[in-house]
């Protein structure tokens, strides 16, 4: 197995981890300062092949993100409401995130996976303890605070409005360009205070 | 209520994993090398490709050095390893008879064109230990070897393509034509995309024979070869070899060659029963990854059986033989009884207690 190949194989199992952690920060491997891309790259080919389709949304760098993923995944560009995975270049959709499909009571494995790839450094005061986080994942009865900062109160209140009709929904992952990630599965439940 | 999540033991938990590392790896003797694994036990890694449908020889030695040597276990790592590989493309068609064989044999023709090959195979040994291998010399063994292709050098080349057997009877219109659409269809399925439905097109009947565990797929046509249903094989023609394995490069357009892959075919010729039709010879199909000779005929008897229209026995029956033959499913299914049943056993317990005082159950509890 080369190098790259064991590199895809940690991550997919930060992945996991940070998906059956909800709210915990996990970090990927390898993922240096050599591009701003590094980070969403590194999800891309964990996640992504040419079976799959994808859409990049948000300010500031999408096309270029875009560009990354497709040459080096194949994955197929789609619309915001049909694609399977969506990355969001900053760390608010605009509200993109109600368009995202949310599966089928058949198949809710059909709802999509949402990346977004935030800035190194927190945009917005952290407000993150105004959030509490329950559900699979999560031993604390009480519930916790995500521990990544600068994810607006607005962008949990979405992911909220969208995940309420659990198992449809999505899933969200949220990551700085330095590797740090955080899970936000659809089985979260997020209380705001 | 069926399940009660269980708090606690964590610690024995991980200490029974690293027992786990004691078990494998605390003896005396040198550690295995994959390597090792992968050219000296290459029937046990040829199963646990087949079994876990990826086909790797160096992941599966390595999943069966894990595994400490039980095949279900390694079939099971190297599936769930399958799963987080990306898709990059379909290989083109491959059409078996160009074949570069090892092995070829038929047991309805002694005359085939291109003559039997025995190739390597244990089956004209007799089963006795041999002791001689408790202290094997590696440079005898080699010396062996050595003569061995000293001697071959002065036969004849094979033939760069074997024809097949069962073209014969295809030619004479002795073998009956497989009725299209039989089972459900003629679109070509991908099992790990569209879960099971019945009655299963043939694309899926094979995937899923193809990946299923050879006890299982054995114990099921050994039934039917037993009486308990109507194939009564013949092999038609049996071949272990290598197949090129190409690919369409997306870019370029033009088809690309990736390698090889080993594999195990039978064709099996059964006669059609009276009552099924004609007087026609028909035909069971098993290829599966890898040198597998008893998985391949166990799948080509089950593929004949499933073609019956009424089945009269569980062989026949695709549906009983489809959801039973995985060896991943069957075994994960099997293990999940040591998971703490607690609530439900006691309730079961307190029922029976209440039953043998006579007093009524208060409560009806089914797991």
């Amino acid at each position: 197995m080369d190098k790259s190949n064991r590199r895809n194989q940690k991550n997919f199992r930060s992945l996991l981890t940070a998906m059956s952690r909800p709210g915990r920060v996990f970090r990927l491997e390898a993922v240096g300062a050599v591009s701003p891309l590094a980070a969403a790259m590194a999800v891309g080919q964990c996640l992504l092949d040419p079976e799959v389709s994808l859409c990049v949304t948000g300010n500031g760098g999408s096309l270029a993100l875009q560009a990354a993923l497709v040459g080096g995944t194949q994955a197929r560009v789609e619309s915001l409401e049909t694609a399977d995975f969506i990355f969001v270049c900053g760390v608010q959709s605009q509200g993109n995130v109600r368009l995202a499909k949310r599966g089928r009571l058949e198949s809710p494995e059909e709802g999509a996976t949402l990346v977004y790839c935030m800035d190194s450094q927190p945009a917005c005061a952290s407000d993150r303890f105004r959030i509490r986080l329950t559900g699979p994942g999560i031993a604390e009865q009480a519930g916790i605070a995500p521990e990544m900062r600068g994810v607006p109160v607005e962008e949990f209140k979405e992911l909220m409005e969208v995940n309420a009709d659990y198992p449809l929904g999505v899933d969200a992952v949220f990551l700085r360009p330095n590797g740090e990630l955080m899970a936000l599965p659809r089985s979260t439940r997020i209380h705001v205070r | 209520m069926g399940y009660v999540a269980v708090k606690g033991g964590a610690a024995a938990i991980e200490n029974a994993e690293k027992f786990s590392l004691v078990r494998r790896a605390g003896g005396a003797s040198a550690l295995l090398k994959p390597e090792q694994i992968r050219e000296q036990l290459h029937f046990a890694v040829d199963r646990v490709m087949g079994e876990g449908s990826l086909y790797a020889p160096d992941l599966a030695a390595l999943a069966f050095k894990q595994a400490a040597g039980d095949t279900f276990e390694a079939a099971f790592i190297l599936r769930s390893y399958r799963t987080t590989l990306p898709r990059l493309g379909y290989a083109e068609p491959i059409g078996t008879d160009g074949m570069r064989v090892i092995r070829r044999i038929s047991a309805a023709f002694k005359d085939i064109p291109g003559g039997q090959i025995l190739g390597p195979t244990p089956d004209y040994t007799l089963r006795l230990l041999n002791f001689d291998l408790q202290e094997e010399s590696s440079s005898r063994t080699r010396q062996q070897i050595r003569q061995l292709f000293q001697d071959a050098q002065r036969q004849d080349p094979l033939p760069e393509r074997f024809p097949k057997v069962v073209e014969m009877l295809r030619r004479e219109g002795l073998l009956e034509t497989r009725r299209r659409g039989s089972g459900g269809g003629d679109g070509l399925v991908d099992i790990t995309r569209q879960a099971l439905s019945f009655p299963a097109p043939r694309s899926a009947q094979l995937q899923t024979l193809a990946r299923g565990e050879t006890g299982g797929l054995l114990a099921l046509a050994y039934s039917n070869m037993r009486g308990y249903g109507s194939v009564h094989p013949v092999i038609g023609e049996l071949r272990v070899g290598f197949l090129p394995v190409s690919y369409k490069n997306p870019l370029s357009g033009s088809i690309e060659r990736l390698g090889e892959i080993q594999v195990t075919e039978a064709e099996v010729i059964s006669r059609i029963a009276a009552a099924e039709g004609s007087a026609l010879f028909s035909l069971g199909y098993g290829l599966c990854f890898g040198h597998n000779e008893t998985k391949a005929i166990a799948m080509a008897v089950l593929d004949r059986a499933m073609a019956c229209e009424e089945p009269a026995a569980p062989s026949e029956d695709q549906e009983f033989v489809l959801t039973h033959v995985d060896g991943i499913e069957s075994m994960g299914f099997c293990n999940h009884y040591k998971l703490p049943h607690y609530v439900t056993f006691q309730s079961e317990l307190d029922r029976l207690r209440n039953i043998q005082t006579g007093q009524r159950p208060t409560e009806e509890t089914r797991s």
